[in-house]
């Protein structure tokens, strides 16, 4: 039963389930050393997730008809997304994402409006936004997303399956590194770090404490729009669209930052971890032999069942996260008071 | 002339004027929205407003935004209590889902009787089966120091799939398939799998019948005598929270050490009480909602329709005051209901995502407003200005 | 010359069509709450060209409207009570889980005529059901299978362990065994008609698992795409599903309600509407008469040799020349089955209706 071709498979879709909590869970690593607190990723996912599919299946046929083709040419491009193409939308998505994160910063950073409650708002308009107004499934097509590796190398046997992993797994992995590297070498991630731990004391040394945070909070909806569009058009390797279908991954991209104690290279771990737990499912479903509480209750729940685990595990050390946790996380602050 | 000027500890002056400026900017705002939105705004704008009117039996579509009301009430107010304290329990959706499960079990746990007396019973177990379920964040935050918002958000997710698991095994029921000649051949499960449902003694039955004025037939409504039990609810925790030394200090209460010795009680207290609070007002509704309306458990995602979700808006547009809470869920709730008469309408068929879409612009018009709470309305004369 | 013909039809047709209603002052009100999106291009599509084919048939004499997504539990009560008040004089509930909703709301409303798919509770006489026999598909499904598998694994996708889709296993896997042996069938239960997510899940699982071929009783082109974009065959369901498989797709099991909507909008028209149950499969009568409920649809990516053999089967299947279970059927312990022990050619409606036993040649259990 020891078989190269499974295990790489099972890898893959790991990896396939953690690239997006990655990447949106950097956009809230980033959020949070500056001291804001945002729960509305599951509402910027899920508007990334929507604009990316639409504009993945409208933009190469679009771009066909400005450059002046007649639409019967522009007709082969229905359902094929080219590499332009599939920048382009995930661009989009990540505008979106931003956009929503906007709102977020006119309440927090001008009303001084509560982190929690306006989060929860954005989450909850996010996924109202989508409900409803989402797109109907049949005007879109999107069948393939870009590989950038040569086909030759994807179709090699075994391997081939790992290297026709999407490049966004790759840049994620490489974004978790750069992210450790922009909080603790560079000036502006410095500058983040000092808005977070003490806005008073950042303010008085005239840090522009609430550009920052504005500048942290439209990265965030930017990296959680890109992450939502990585579910609509790559993992499911069948671009599709559904209300909802984020389901709770941007909570669990928060709950690998907690999981992390705010440490970059720790959210890579999580994502892996939390990855895993959604590739179980169905497998563990197909080997027979587990009890039906088990194929229809436990099964189901692992993905959040294993972040409830294992932020029990974390949260007992108090002394590690207090070390990480930036000083002003989720206070309001106005340069007046 | 008009003046704000700061009041600590907040001013009714300023909560009035917030809660217009508030009210004022939504009806602006989806206006311009539904304009956008739909082919006819003035019209659904106006079958929005008065479906209560409309249709072949007002009271029917009365019943739909009461028992709304009720639900959605009483959920926030169970989570307003945590709200104000920093306790951050967004995972009512799953206590209201373990609250029907906790009824349903006692009901077989009892033996299945087939009698009025047992109801009381049933909303205990549904009151205990939310509070088990908040014991799970509440403890791991007390004494674990595991944060509760994601806790308790996640176990909605695990309570959807104990719901699921439950009915599509021990629980399953089934329908039973007759022959030609009517005898009981077989039993078909449902699908989506649902339990047996509760005998029809057990169920909250209509308060109010409407008369059809297309056929004359009676037609029950939804004001059934659950919400009786549900506004008795929300009278007792409210006059608890507003008239008592409990209340008091539950009001001013805060997770963290430093508000301990001002409110009385410990941080671990606090987060204790907040859950019990709001789980078990939550797990009731469950209990109501399957005996009034489900009859039957069902799959996690038919049974629930994210009224847990729903109350985190409404106890914050109520400012988490028992009185504004009331008003809001009220107010929601019609927009709800109306929202998905227009949506049956052939000329409208306006998506009744509409209301999804009003509740989140008049929350974020309450918080973006929240803040002129915290000041006090004055009339001054000019000159005394400067002074 | 062209244009005023079809000036001249236009206007025959809209004579006619004035004759015909003109004694019905009002046109008739017909509703649809519909389970998942129109935009699922299966099921709830399907049912959507039904009530477009309506509108087309009879013109002004007809308003629709309908309801998409809508729960199967106490939000299907709201649902089809707000068709009702709204005056709706037929309202189509198209989801087996609206049957006991359906016959709630239906006892409410004496005057408004309810037609529940795929159920078979009529509590008054103003509720009708009707189904179609999709397993009559699943036949012709199991003989280019068994043809066309190099792994000798089927991957089957089921979406709740009822008797609709265990039939469509059990018919599958006879026919699938019947022409080889080897073969064998994997089951994932995504528990859910519509979760794309889920079922392109599925079918990532059980391609992983050694799968060449994809069945899919899920309303999603999911699955489809991953087969394609994986370099397997698939069947698509409900819709022809060809146009997400360009490379992938065997036939597609298509639902076709058209015929029967408008039969029945007609009957309201006329007056003539009584309750009742319609069973249709690939023709109305199951004797080769007029198109059914249920038609195959795009063969492809197969030898030629192999489609005429699928082809000549569903004729037999539409003929009634031959019966989708015909006797003798075994269940998994290797006894004749009830109907067939008794001497029946095949297996009755009733069995079919209230199957939950899997037949020999499937493996595993039905869940519990």
């Amino acid at each position: 039963m020891v078989d190269l071709t499974y295990w790489l498979a099972l890898l893959v879709t790991v990896l396939n389930y953690a690239t997006p909590l990655l990447i949106a869970a950097i956009g809230v690593l980033i959020v949070e050393k500056s001291g804001v607190l945002n729960l509305g990723v599951e509402g910027m996912m899920i508007v990334g997730a929507m604009v990316g599919y639409v504009a993945g299946s409208y933009l190469d046929t679009a771009s066909c008809k400005l450059m002046g083709f007649d639409g019967v040419t522009c007709l082969q491009f229905e359902g094929s997304l080219t590499i332009p193409g599939y920048i382009a939308a995930f661009l989009l998505a990540g505008v979106a994402g931003a956009a929503l994160a906007s709102l977020f910063a006119l309440m927090t950073q001008v009303f001084n409006a509560n982190h929690v409650a306006t989060g929860l708002g954005l989450t909850i308009l996010g996924l109202t936004l989508t409900n409803g107004f989402g797109p109907d499934a049949k005007d879109m097509r999107v069948e393939s997303v870009a590989n950038i590796l040569p086909d030759a190398w994807v179709d090699l046997p075994v391997i081939g399956r790992l290297l026709g992993t999407d490049l966004l797994t790759y840049l994620s992995f490489a974004a978790a590194v750069a992210s450790l590297y922009f909080l603790s070498r560079t000036r502006l991630g410095m500058l983040v770090r000092a808005a977070g731990e003490n806005h008073h004391a950042a303010h008085a040394i005239g840090y522009p404490v609430r550009l920052i945070r504005v500048g942290t909070i439209l990265f965030g909806g930017f990296m959680a729009g890109i992450a939502g569009a990585y579910i609509s058009l790559v993992q499911l390797e069948a671009p599709t669209w559904r209300e909802g279908m984020t389901a709770g991954a941007g909570w669990l991209a928060l709950a690998l930052i907690l999981f992390s104690t705010w440490r970059p290279l720790r959210v890579v771990l999580g994502a892996l971890l939390f990855g895993l737990a959604f590739s179980l499912e169905l497998r563990l479903q197909t080997m027979g032999w587990m009890p039906s509480w088990g194929v229809q209750f436990i099964l189901p729940s692992l993905p959040y069942l294993v972040p409830v685990l294992v932020l029990v595990i974390i949260s007992r050390n108090s002394a590690m996260i207090r070390a990480n946790q930036p000083g002003s996380l989720a206070e309001p602050f106005s340069p007046s008071s | 002339m008009i003046r704000l000027l700061p009041a600590k500890g907040g001013h009714w002056s300023g909560a009035l004027l917030s809660v217009l400026v508030a009210t004022v900017a939504t009806v602006v705002i989806s206006a311009i929205l539904l304009a956008f939105l739909t082919d006819k705004p003035v019209r659904t704008l106006w079958e929005l407003l008065t479906y209560t009117m409309q249709g072949g039996t007002p009271a029917v579509q009365w019943g739909k935004a009461l028992s709304e009301g009720f639900y959605l009430a009483v959920i926030a107010l169970g989570l307003s209590v945590g709200y104000k304290a920093g306790v951050w329990n967004i995972g009512a959706e799953g206590q209201f889902a373990a609250g029907a499960i906790g009824a349903y079990l006692t009901w077989l746990v009892l033996g299945a009787p087939v009698t009025v007396a047992v109801m009381p019973f049933l909303l205990l177990g549904g009151v205990l089966g939310g509070m088990v379920w908040a014991a799970i964040p509440a403890a791991l935050r007390a004494h674990l120091n595991t944060n509760e918002l994601l806790v308790s958000l996640m176990l909605v997710y695990v309570a959807t799939n104990l719901l699921t698991y439950l009915v599509q095994s021990p629980l399953q029921g089934c329908a039973p398939a007759l022959d030609a000649a009517g005898n009981q051949v077989g039993c078909i499960p449902y699908s989506p799998a649902q339990s047996e449902k509760l005998p029809s003694v057990l169920r909250f039955g209509p308060l109010v019948f409407g008369t059809s004025a297309s056929s004359g037939a009676s037609i029950g409504t939804k004001i059934h005598s659950g919400l009786l039990v549900l506004g008795g609810a929300y009278f007792v925790v409210a006059a608890i929270l507003l008239f008592t030394l409990i209340g008091f200090r539950l009001r001013v209460a805060q997770s963290s050490a430093k508000a301990e010795r001002f409110a009385g009680f410990s941080s671990a207290v606090t987060i204790w009480l907040s859950f019990m609070i709001s789980g078990g007002l939550a797990g009731l509704t469950g209990a109501v909602f399957l005996m009034a309306e489900s009859f039957s458990l069902t799959v996690g995602g038919a049974f629930l329709s994210n009224l847990g979700f729903a109350a985190i808006v409404i106890a914050f547009l109520g400012r988490l005051h028992p009185v504004g809470i009331l008003a809001a869920a009220f107010a929601i709730a019609y927009i709800n209901s109306g929202a998905s008469w227009v949506a049956s309408q052939p000329e409208l068929r306006a998506d009744d995502s509409v209301a999804g879409f009003i509740e989140a612009i008049a929350l974020f018009c309450a918080l973006a407003t929240a803040a002129l709470s915290q000041r006090r309305l004055i009339w001054k004369k000019e000159a005394a200005s400067h002074g | 010359m062209k244009l005023s013909k079809t000036f001249a039809t236009g206007l025959v047709a809209a004579a006619l069509t004035a004759g015909a209603f003109s004694a019905q002052a009002e046109p008739v009100k017909v509703g649809f709450i519909y389970v998942g999106p129109i935009g699922d291009l299966g099921w709830t599509y399907r049912h959507d060209q039904g009530r477009l084919a309506i509108e087309e048939a009879l013109g002004d004499g007809v308003v629709t409207t309908y309801k998409e997504n809508v729960e199967e539990g106490a939000a299907a009560v709201d649902a089809i009570t707000d068709m009702a008040e709204a005056g709706q004089d037929i309202i189509f509930t198209t989801s087996f889980g609206y049957m006991d909703p359906t016959n709630q709301v239906a006892a409410n409303y004496p005057n408004v005529k309810f037609e529940h798919a795929t159920g078979f509770k009529r509590e008054t006489d103003n509720v009708s059901t009707f189904s179609a026999r999709f397993y009559e598909g699943r036949v012709v499904q199991g003989l280019i299978a068994a043809k066309m598998t190099k792994t000798n694994k089927i991957g089957y996708i089921g979406s709740f362990p009822i008797p609709e889709v265990i039939r469509g296993i059990n018919a599958f896997t006879t026919e699938l065994k019947k022409h080889n042996p080897d073969a064998e069938v994997e089951i994932i239960w995504a528990f859910s008609w519509f979760d794309p997510a889920k079922e392109a899940a599925a079918a990532q699982t059980l391609i992983d698992n050694g799968a060449d071929i994809i069945v899919q009783h899920t309303d999603s082109p999911a699955a489809m795409q991953v087969a394609e974009a994986r370099g397997v065959k698939a069947f698509g369901q409900a819709s022809d599903m060809s146009r997400f498989g360009p490379n992938a797709h065997l036939v597609s099991i298509v639902d076709n309600w058209d015929t029967y909507y408008v039969d029945r909008v007609k009957a309201v028209v006329d007056g003539t509407w009584s309750s009742g149950d319609t069973w249709w499969g690939l023709t109305k009568d199951g004797m080769g008469g007029e198109q059914g409920m249920v038609q195959l649809a795009s063969y492809g990516n197969m030898p030629d040799d192999l489609m005429a053999e699928a082809k000549a089967l569903e004729a037999s299947l539409a003929s009634g020349e031959r019966h989708a279970l015909p006797c003798p059927i075994n269940n998994q312990a290797g006894e004749l089955v009830k109907d067939c022990a008794d001497g029946a050619a095949h297996l009755s409606d009733l069995t079919l209706v209230t199957m939950n036993f899997y037949v020999e040649g499937v493996t595993g259990n039905i869940p519990q």
